[in-house]
Parts: C-alpha cells; sequence; structure tokens
C-alpha cells in the first residue's frame, strides 16, 4: 500500500520513549506512568511482525532483562487491598497499609485512593506485553503470577455506583454525619470510559468460575452497568458522558435541543 | 487519567470532565458491550440477538453518526505576515460525498472528527473505525464499509506521521505516545500488512490477548494463591511494623 508504513522508523520513536526522558511536556504525566508505559509497549508488540529479533541476529527492542525489571515495576506498584497505582509515586511505604483488613474495610482508611482503575487496565496489560518466551520474558501462563486477582475483583466491585457507572478510585473522606467521622468515596467522572476499563479488567480476571469455589468472587452488576450505557446514547445517535449529557456540549444546551425538537 | 478529571461533586452528576469527548465514548460504550458479551475464551455472539444489538437504543442513528465523524481534508499554506511563519490550516470542511471522491484530480485525505464542527485529529480515525469494525464483527454493519479506508490511511501516513516516528494529534505538530499508539492501532484494525493482527475491543494485539487468556486461566488453576500470599505477606509485614520492632517483621513474598 502507498504510502508504506515505515515500521523501522516507529519502532525508533518507541525505542527512545522507552529509554530515554519523555519531553518536559509530559512532567504532569506522572501519576500515569502505567499509562504511557503500555502504550510504549503495546506500540513495539505491534510493531514486531516479519524479523523476530533471533531470526535476523539484532538486538531486541526491549532486552529480556528489561523486560523482567519492567514486569517488577509493575507488580510493585500493585495495591495491597486490590488493584494497581499510575506510577511509583503512588505506592506508599507498606507500613502505611499496617493494620488495615481491607476485606471488611474496618476501618475503612489506608490510602484506597491509590489503586486506580485505569492503572490497573494498564498495569495488567503491560504484565501481559511482557510475557512470552520467544522475547525473553516469563511465559504467558505466568503473566499473572503475583496479581491479587479476587482481591482485584472485590475492589473492581466497590468501583461500581448504583446507578451501574463505575468511578475512578475509591476515596478516603471526612464525614462528619459518620460515626467514626470518615467514609468512602466512590471518586472520579461517570462516564462511558470507566465503564469500558471495568469491562476490560473483568474479562482479563474474572474466567468461567463456578460459585462456591475458592476463585469465586461476586460480579459486578452487568445489568446495571448495560443499563447505565445504553442511557447514554443521545438523540443524533451519538453518546455522552450521560444521559443528560450530549455528544459533547452542556447539558443545557441539549435539553434545549431537545425541547426545539419536542 | 485522574489528573484529567476536574471538579467531583458527590451524589450528583454536576461533574466537569475535562478531557472529554464524543467518538471516544462512542467506542467506550461498543468495545464495553462487546467484552460483556464475550466469552472467556474470546467468543463473540452475533446477530440482532446479541447484547451488543439489544444494548444500542439506535443502532442506525450510531452508525449515522459515526459516518458523519469523516470529512474531506485538504490544507492550504497561510502567511502570517505579522510572525512571518508559515502556518497549515484546514481550508475545506465539508462532508463527502462520492461525486467529490469521483472527481478525476481529486487525491482526497480523509481526516475525523470527535464531534460535529472539530478539526480532524488523528486519534478519531482509531475511535471511529475502532468502532465500526466492533460492529461489523457482531454482524451489525456490513463489514465496516462506512468508512473508505484508503484515503483515511493516506491522511494519517502523509499528514500526521512524523518524521522522527509515531504521529501527532494534527498535522504539522509533534508526536506524542496516545496518538502514535492509536495511530498505529487504526492501522492495525485495518489490517496494515507491517503489523500485527489487532483486537480492537481489548485495544492490543492478538498475540497479547492470547497471552492474557492464557495468564488468566492458570492463576483460576491455581486459584489466586501467589497473588494472595504477596498481599497477605505486605499486610503481615506492615502489621508487624506496626505493632513491634522493625527487625521482627516478616519478609513480604515477592
Amino acid at each position: 500500500m502507498e504510502p508504506p508504513l515505515d515500521n523501522a522508523r516507529h519502532l525508533r520513536y518507541w525505542q527512545r520513549c522507552l529509554r530515554t526522558l519523555l519531553p518536559h511536556q509530559y512532567t504532569g504525566n506522572d501519576s500515569t506512568r502505567m499509562t504511557l508505559g503500555c502504550f510504549a509497549v503495546a506500540a513495539v508488540d505491534l510493531l514486531s511482525t516479519a524479523s523476530p529479533a533471533a531470526a535476523t541476529g539484532s538486538a531486541p527492542t526491549i532486552p529480556p532483562a528489561d523486560r523482567r525489571r519492567l514486569r517488577e515495576w509493575v507488580l510493585a506498584c500493585q495495591h495491597p487491598g486490590g488493584g494497581f497505582a499510575g506510577g511509583p509515586t503512588h505506592v506508599y511505604p507498606r507500613t502505611v497499609y499496617s493494620g488495615f483488613d481491607f476485606a471488611a474495610a474496618q476501618p475503612t482508611t489506608g490510602a484506597p485512593g491509590e489503586a486506580n482503575i485505569a492503572a490497573t487496565l494498564f498495569a495488567l496489560q503491560l504484565l501481559a506485553l511482557l510475557a512470552g518466551e520467544d522475547s525473553g520474558g516469563v511465559a504467558p501462563s505466568s503473566a499473572f503470577v503475583g496479581v491479587g486477582r479476587n482481591a482485584t475483583l472485590r475492589w473492581l466491585r466497590r468501583l461500581q455506583r448504583e446507578d451501574g457507572s463505575f468511578g475512578e478510585f475509591l476515596a478516603d473522606v471526612a464525614d462528619a454525619s459518620r460515626p467514626e467521622g470518615r467514609r468512602v468515596l466512590i471518586a472520579g467522572g461517570a462516564d462511558m470510559r470507566y465503564c469500558y476499563i471495568a469491562a476490560m479488567i473483568r474479562w482479563m480476571l474474572r474466567g468461567d468460575v463456578a460459585e462456591g469455589s475458592a476463585a469465586w468472587v461476586d460480579d459486578i452488576d452487568v445489568d446495571a452497568l448495560v443499563r447505565y450505557m445504553r442511557r447514554g446514547q443521545t438523540y443524533d445517535g451519538g453518546f455522552a458522558e450521560s444521559s443528560t449529557h450530549e455528544s459533547h456540549g452542556r447539558s443545557c444546551e441539549i435539553r434545549c435541543a431537545w425541547i426545539c425538537r419536542g | 487519567m485522574r489528573a484529567t478529571v476536574g471538579l467531583v461533586k458527590s451524589g450528583v452528576r454536576g461533574f466537569v470532565a475535562a478531557d472529554t469527548d464524543a467518538a471516544g465514548y462512542a467506542f467506550c460504550a461498543i468495545a464495553a458491550l462487546d467484552l460483556l458479551d464475550r466469552t472467556p475464551d474470546g467468543l463473540l455472539s452475533t446477530g440482532a440477538d446479541s447484547l451488543l444489538a439489544r444494548s444500542i437504543a439506535d443502532l442506525p442513528g450510531l452508525v449515522r453518526w459515526l459516518g458523519s465523524r469523516t470529512f474531506l481534508y485538504a490544507s492550504e499554506s497561510v502567511n502570517d505576515e505579522e510572525e512571518e511563519e508559515e502556518e497549515w490550516q484546514e481550508s475545506i470542511v465539508s462532508n463527502v460525498t462520492p461525486e467529490a471522491l469521483l472527481q478525476p484530480a481529486c487525491h482526497p485525505l480523509l481526516g475525523f472528527n470527535g464531534r460535529c464542527n472539530k478539526h480532524a485529529d488523528s486519534c478519531y480515525t482509531w475511535w471511529t473505525v475502532g468502532t465500526l469494525t466492533i460492529l461489523a464483527r457482531h454482524g451489525l454493519v456490513d463489514d465496516a464499509g462506512q468508512v473508505l479506508w484508503e484515503p483515511s490511511r493516506r491522511f494519517l501516513l502523509e499528514e500526521t506521521q512524523h518524521v522522527i516516528g509515531g504521529f501527532s494529534k494534527t498535522p504539522g505538530g509533534p508526536p506524542d505516545l496516545y496518538h502514535s499508539y492509536l495511530g498505529l492501532a487504526a492501522l492495525a484494525t485495518k489490517g496494515e500488512p507491517d503489523l500485527k493482527a489487532f483486537d480492537p475491543a481489548m485495544s492490543v494485539s492478538t498475540d497479547t490477548v492470547q497471552k492474557i487468556k492464557a495468564a488468566r486461566g492458570a492463576l483460576l488453576r491455581g486459584q489466586g494463591r501467589s497473588g494472595l500470599a504477596r498481599s497477605r505477606g505486605l499486610l503481615a509485614m506492615g502489621k508487624a511494623c506496626w505493632s513491634g520492632p522493625p527487625e521482627k517483621a516478616a519478609q513480604p513474598v515477592i
């Protein structure tokens, strides 16, 4: 096809992203390094087609030692209560989590907000992308070794709101009306992005398990999630962040549009 | 992603997400429905009875809206006398008609926007093409034929591909990780020969999806024990630090 895609040039771009400092414009992305890392490794994966490094004798784009180190980096960003943080700056010293029972949420604190739904998606994808014996990584079947599957699925369930949508993280906030003076808030936006990410995490980790087995974890409310997304479609056929919003635009404008149409 | 979320108010919908778009939302909803309906082995259901078909309130409206995201892209050089810098700007923003594409001198570039009256942005080629491809995989549209791929591909490669590699958001801009990955994603979704086969709903190569399935299967066979052990190890260490001198702390299982 013309013009051709210049694979080698794109690989050099991604290698540069992986091995050197990113331009200063990315400074504000420090909390989303898991996302940037996933894009880079996934792009190298997409571009690595016809010429395996072993066959051509050239150095692999991501050396095996780097694959192992990156894997450890991802796992080190895991939160003991389930989910992953977006980067090492969100990983607290382990003593911070002492005395907290995340399963029973007693007490509710323990920095639950450090685990982020988007970071969790990209961390799981990264672990799979870094696996593969032909590239010097761990075996694909070992890619999720070290992942707290049950804790992550339980945490994902706690991110779902009553309307079916998903939040981005759990925030421990002060609440004077509660006896304990605090409560856990499902924080972050309510829109299709987190619905999508929740569906991806669920598919990656849940699998087909029988109720009552050790791997059983209560599922998210799939019906409520589907209803929420169905409501997100707007009059013009597009999708909005929620039913009162629009294929972009402020909600008041949309209500005007509805009135005009009515 | 956390950084992009602006104001949050609990309990009400009056929040502002600072970085939003509509074609991205359509993709997220359709891809989520694909995954909710997908078996753990990756089998998709198709046709009018599938969850995807039943969950889209207005499928013809969605396809029409997605088709309207594409337009003929043309740029012209303008000289700003004060700045004396050459700038490129979109000179024609119009819906594509078959007549326009059939003109002998037409060397068309098709750009995509995220919503009405916006400029062409390389990542919307992905959000739109990805959504249509998922719908086609479920048998809900004909082979994603609503998009003329050759001129859309030309827009990505001629206008947004950068000399150092990667793709930019808009023609003439610097490449960034986000648009560079989604540019590759759009090309791979449409079967670009030098890229791996792509699973649009998972947004990674089908190779990687196979690895995810293998990883999940092994985890379930071991019932996640190693993950649980690691998590317990971390908690035990924390508790030990809390209640006793640090030298008595249990070593975490890493």
